[in-house]
């Protein structure tokens, strides 16, 4: 189970947060074409390593956070408010 | 004077009565408080000026921190930045109404009446944490759980609210629905 | 004490003497002793039988290694399967038997499986057992030949019955975890106590000490034995209040974010076992090493023993496991064996030399002879110079592997070290994480006690040896060389398994080069004991035979558990009444005491429908529907999901939310409306209620009401955060009784009866707040059943009071069957029947609700997308079996033809079907390609080989103009 620092209320067991997918996801304007909202409803990136995400601390404060977590180690990265700029991954050399 | 009357049968007969657990904590019933949920943007200053007027407490901002009146047991937790529950003992208390006129049009802020979804009990021993420590994953050293602190907590499967009143004391709110089977869980331990 | 019972000397308590049983024969042994060294005490030479050749097995060693003497420990709900001997502390009364073996392990009629066992080599499944091909047998393998051979191999009995034990589990968060209280463990774990840290100790054995328990030869420690140094370093740290110190306890398993899972067997108490989950900033894996014995022809026959563990019998049990030794080791560390062996006035017959080895072994179920030949200049064994010696007891050593299991399951590494000739840790694996000690390939007593202390600039010094210090040296892989095919067959890679080189070499031959292949070609690896004897011979056998260097071929993965734990520990307290969560209504008393029957709906406990003693569920629901059509009906909707929403954006929020107008709601009133994930498809619906200008009062599905709120929190809090609007569930703060029919009027009014009721001062779709049975309450008039409807709502507390009075005011009790099939009768969905993510409202026929007069909604622009306005989509529709009396399957396929062909095209499927009173006849609402353009149309409804014809209609059966809302 991972740990997951809540930017609220700090480090907490995964078991107490809800997943949501990749984060910045922009919702596009209803006028953009099917296309842009085709890959916006369905395509997600699925990358090796460090990507950013959603996670809800559902058993706690309840707020929405962006995660950046590394997928090939399950290594967790820095957490940020939504709406804070997005901080850099961890060096590549630093282990899990 | 509102009186319980919650429907315990699902656990059998005695399921309601206070009594001791497995490992020996006294498992205490509670009368439950009024509690409303407040919502509101934390840097409005006119939400802070109505809560100091009507229920005389000041909002916290840490998560987990719970404010107190001075004088009548109430109390506000802070549940969310934006989201705190105050919780009033007294069921007819004048600072009830005073509350809910200010802010009956909900345009500075909602103000959600919740006592009825909440079941209040108490667990009090010297274990209480190790026991406790068998249906939660969530440290409960009184450095991660002070005393006087209120946390949103899964005891179980069951979502709930603790307040730590003192260092062998544990208050806890289940959801009334889940009330038998939280009972039924607490009592093993 | 007859036996092997050394007359002194041991870990043992000789003053307390313990019974037990094994295979029905009554033994005894003493406190301290392990089942497996009280049976080796006992003279029991053979422990159980292989698993797919029936051989005798005797205990290749008396540690968690052991892959021989799997026990059935226990009978009946107490019975417990695959039990190691060697892991089971001696308990008073202890009944256990071998896994396989009939009549007995010691005359076993499997054994004649041993005389022709070419058949059986590995991967024997994939190429015979296949036939026979005769017409009417089908599948021989599958019906015949797999069933036969499973009774003949089998792991042990299943108990029969709920396991009767009790389980406990504890969280616990500390700075250091230490896996192991050996040296190293013991070092690292008062270093870390040293420097203030909260430490978790935990042990496997019933005592602290490791290696320190069975060997000799180790220097001593800050001036006293090592055994002695290790039982006071366990008692300090036992003692000390940071510290948490556990016997008896096994980690199986290390997780993400350095969460480690540790299975205790508590001495005493109420518990059989109890799962720690861990947390800690760094974890020390202490965990020892595993001696691996030598893989030579005839090495499986009992007597046949590890070097570790003939000095654990006679130096920590005191049992002399023979009165003739060989010696067959391949390093330089024997010193200690050869001590021990003497002590127990063993006679060492022949010491197998570095330029000599083993090329068979004599004896029916116990060693009688070794045969040991030189090494000819090609490096083969010289068969016609070998000498056959008399011998009860061989003591093998192939070298010492780090135990690395917990480094491995959490993604470290592993590397083929020659110098160590071993494969030891090579990074990876979470940060904070290390080994320790031999676990580390730290073999020597000083060398593990400075790796457990750690390197600390300023901290206290770790403990200090004094005198020789004996390290396995020179250890190389664990083959014999093996000179002819027929003694291949012979030299056991896996015991548990029955693996042998050849096998190996035969999955090379087949090209099975990786070792992820070879393990699961031939099994070798695959047993409970997880290949602790055998992952290092696999992957030399195997690299012998593919021509490769070992570094090359590396070590089979591994995953949690390391060791077996039973599914009661697991879950826990989690089990019977407790095992799901469950839900009440505050009603909940009465419907039990009407004799309902419930459903679950999530974890609620709905009352489905209410049976007369005696009654059956379908007249008791034609009843229920008769009720509410002719008279009043009650029904508990306590359960359905209520969202309070406000702020001044209350009304903007909603309209986003919703694919109909929200802010078009007049104070007073109520709305249904539709929510749409943002592909268009249909999510939940429910009716809105306007309490005030920024206040509304939303009701979802009872079982959709936390995903909606957590939908409608995550668009608030993320996507709109500038909306002024707030959330909060109000499930439980009101509970709530649907009084439908029409008499519902009448009733309402005994009930409240300065209501005035009339159509024009409480139309319906408006709510109003009145006082009922003397209860404050909300009162909404809606309707699910197409009857004139009111939900009375009133705080939680008072559900039941209010039940009461609706009752005596002669409402009948309904359930959601009833229910269910009184809103399939308007033509009304139900979000999970007639919705599944794949339909749109458009299909449903619901345009009507989709405003075009606002901005933006959650899916409007989905909605657009090709794919949701193409034709042929499934649209809702009734179906009219022809046959009323037949009450089609839900799920039932819609098809054109009464005989279909595959692949038969299918039209769409039946997705709420009932028996209505009110029509007399079967009636169901399906999904169909363009259903509305197929009003009339005879299809079938296909399901479990029987089709019936259906005529499609609109969905509407029961009062289409709406008449009886108002009667």
């Amino acid at each position: 189970m991972l740990i997951i620092p809540c930017p609220y209320c700090g480090p907490r067991d995964e078991t107490e947060f809800a997943y949501g997918g990749e984060a910045h996801v922009v919702r596009p304007d209803p006028a953009e074409d099917d296309a842009a909202w085709s890959a916006r409803l369905f395509l997600r990136h699925n990358p090796k390593g460090w990507t950013r995400e959603r996670w809800r601390h559902q058993i706690g404060c309840g707020q929405w956070f962006n995660l950046c977590r590394d997928t090939a180690t399950n290594a967790i990265g820095p957490a940020y408010r939504m709406g804070d700029a997005q901080p850099p991954f961890p060096d590549r050399e630093t282990k899990p | 004077m509102l009186r319980s009357a919650r429907p315990w049968s699902a656990f059998g007969p005695s399921a309601a009565a206070s009594g001791r657990t497995a490992s020996g904590l006294i498992l205490t019933v509670l009368e439950a408080p009024r509690a409303f949920l407040l919502q509101g943007d934390p840097d409005d200053h006119r939400l802070a000026e109505i809560l100091w007027r009507t229920i005389g407490i000041r909002r916290g901002l840490a998560m987990g921190e719970v404010q107190r009146s001075e004088t009548d047991g109430s109390r506000l937790a802070t549940m969310a930045p934006d989201a705190w529950l105050y919780l009033q003992p007294n069921p007819a208390s004048p600072r009830i109404a005073a509350l809910t006129d200010a802010l009956a049009d909900a345009s500075i802020a909602a103000l959600i009446e919740q006592t009825e979804a909440r079941s209040w009990m108490s667990l009090a021993g010297a274990h209480v944490e190790r026991a406790l420590a068998g249906l939660t994953s969530r440290p409960l050293t009184p450095a991660r759980f002070p005393v006087g602190a209120g946390y949103a907590i899964a005891l179980g499967p069951v979502h709930c609210l603790a307040e730590r009143p003192g260092m062998t004391l544990f208050r806890i709110a289940c959801p009334t629905s889940y009330a038998p089977y939280a009972l039924a869980m607490l009592r093993r331990i | 004490m007859t036996g092997s019972r050394l007359p002194a000397g041991g870990l043992i308590d000789r003053t307390k003497p313990i019974s037990f049983t094994f295979e029905g024969r009554a033994l005894t042994g003493y406190a301290g002793d392990s089942v497996a060294s009280a049976l080796l005490a006992n003279d029991v030479r053979i422990v159980g039988r292989s698993f797919k050749r029936h051989r005798p097995r005797g205990l290749l060693s008396l540690g968690m290694e052991e892959p021989n003497a799997i026990l059935n420990v226990g009978t009946g709900a107490h019975a417990a399967p695959n039990r190691f001997a060697t892991e089971l502390p001696l308990a008073q009364g202890l009944a256990v038997s071998p896994t396989r073996g009939w009549p007995s392990s010691r005359f076993d009629l499997g054994g004649v499986l041993d005389l022709w066992p070419t058949p059986l080599a590995a991967g024997f499944y994939y190429k015979t057992f296949i036939g026979p091909r005769l017409p009417g047998v089908r599948d021989a393998w599958n019906r015949l030949w797999e069933p036969l051979l499973r009774s003949l191999a089998g792991q042990g009995r299943a108990p029969e019955g709920v396991d009767p034990d009790a389980y406990d589990h504890a969280h616990i968060e500390v700075d250091v975890a230490v896996v192991g209280a050996g040296l190293a463990g013991l070092a690292a774990a008062e270093a870390a106590l040293g420097r203030g840290a909260r430490v978790a100790l935990f042990e496997r054995d019933i005592r602290p000490g490791g290696r320190a328990l069975g060997r000799d030869g180790d220097p001593r420690i800050d001036d006293a034995a090592p055994l002695a140094w290790a039982e006071g370093a366990w008692a300090r740290i036992a003692d000390n209040p940071r510290a948490t110190a556990k016997l008896r306890t096994t980690a199986f398993g290390l997780y993400d974010g350095r969460q480690l899972a540790v299975y205790e067997l508590p001495v005493d108490g109420p518990y059989a076992g109890r799962i720690w989950h861990v947390r800690a900033k760094e974890i020390v894996i202490a965990a020892g090493a595993l001696e691996r014995p030598m893989t030579f022809p005839g090495n499986d026959r009992p007597g046949v023993m590890l070097a570790s563990a003939v000095e654990a019998a006679i130096r920590r049990y005191g049992v002399r496991p023979g009165g003739q030794a060989v010696v067959f080791l391949n390093h330089g560390d024997g010193a200690g064996l050869r001590q021990a062996l003497n002590a127990a006035d063993i006679e060492i017959v022949a010491e197998v030399g570095p330029d000599e080895t083993v090329t068979g072994t004599q004896g029916f179920g116990r060693l009688q002879s070794v045969d040991i030949a030189p090494l000819g200049p090609d490096g083969l064994p010289r068969m016609d110079a070998r000498r056959r010696v008399p011998a009860d007891l061989l003591a093998t050593s192939g070298g010492w592997s780090p135990a690395l299991a917990l480094h491995l399951i959490q993604g470290g590494r592993q590397a083929w070290s020659e110098a160590d000739g071993c494969f030891i840790a090579a990074g990876g694996g979470q940060d904070g994480v290390r080994l320790a000690g031999a676990a580390n390939a730290r073999f020597s007593a000083a060398a593990a006690l400075a790796d457990g202390h750690g390197s600390t600039a300023g901290g206290a010094p770790g403990p200090k040896t004094t005198g020789g210090d004996a390290a396995p040296s020179g250890q190389g892989l664990p083959l014999a060389p093996i000179a002819a095919e027929r003694l291949k067959r012979q030299a056991f890679i896996d015991f548990q398994h029955d693996v042998t080189v050849a096998d190996i070499g035969l999955a090379a031959r087949e090209g099975f080069h990786a070792i992820e292949h070879a393990k699961r070609y031939t099994t070798a690896g695959m047993g409970t004991d997880q290949g602790r004897t055998a992952q290092l011979a696999t992957a030399a056998a195997l690299a012998a035979a593919t021509g490769r260097e070992i570094g090359d071929i590396g070590l089979s993965g591994l995953r949690p558990p390391v060791t077996p734990v039973p599914f009661g520990a697991l879950g826990g307290w989690r089990r019977g009444a407790l095992f799901a969560p469950v839900r009440q209504t505050p009603m909940h008393r009465r419907h039990e005491a009407l004799g309902a029957v419930f459903e679950d709906v999530g974890d609620w406990k709905r009352a489905r429908y209410y049976a007369a003693p005696g009654e059956a569920m379908a007249p008791a629901v034609a009843r229920e529907c008769r009720a509410v059509r002719t008279a009043v009906g009650a029904l508990d909707v306590s359960t359905l999901g209520k969202i309070a929403v406000a702020g001044p954006d209350a009304a903007a929020f909603l309209n986003r939310v919703y694919t109909n107008r929200m802010d078009t709601l007049a104070v007073g009133a109520c709305r249904y409306g539709v929510m749409l994930k943002d592909d268009g498809m249909v999510f939940d619906d429910g009716v809105v209620a306007r309490l005030g200008p920024n206040r509304f009062h939303v009701t979802t599905t009872s079982g959709g009401a936390a995903a909606v709120l957590n939908w409608l929190e995550d668009w608030r809090q993320t996507e709109w955060p500038d909306l002024k609007v707030w959330l909060a569930s109000v499930t439980e703060q009101w509970a709530g009784v649907a009084v439908a029919g029409p008499n519902a009027a009448r009733t309402l009014a005994a009930l409240a009866p300065e209501l005035d009721l009339s159509d024009t001062a409480f139309p319906h779709l408006t709510w109003r707040d009145a006082t009922a049975a003397g209860l404050s309450a909300r009162i909404f008039r809606v309707s699910f059943s197409g009857e004139r409807g009111y939900e009375i709502n009133v705080p939680w507390r008072h559900g039941e009071a209010l039940w009461d009075a609706v009752l005596a005011a002669g409402a009948i009790p309904y359930g959601t069957e009833a229910m269910h099939v009184l809103r399939a009768e308007k033509g009304f969905i139900v979000v999970g029947h007639e919705t599944d993510g794949t339909v749109t409202p458009v299909d449903l026929g619901l345009s009507w609700l989709i405003s075009a007069k606002k901005g933006d909604f959650i899916g409007k622009r989905a909605l657009a997308r090709p794919a949701l306005t193409a034709p042929g989509r499934k649209q809702l529709v009734g179906l009219e079996p022809e046959d009323a009396s037949v009450v089609l399957d839900e799920g039932a396929q819609i098809i054109a033809t009464a005989t279909p062909r595959p692949p038969e095209p299918m039209l769409g499927h039946v997705a709420s079907s009932y028996w209505s009173s009110a029509l007399n006849r079967g009636f169901a609402l399906a999904l169909v390609k363009d259903g509305r353009a197929r009003h009339g149309e005879r299809l079938f409804a296909w399901s479990l080989g029987v089709a019936h014809a259906v005529r499609v209609r609109d969905p509407v059966f029961y009062d289409p103009k709406g008449a009886r809302l108002h009667a």
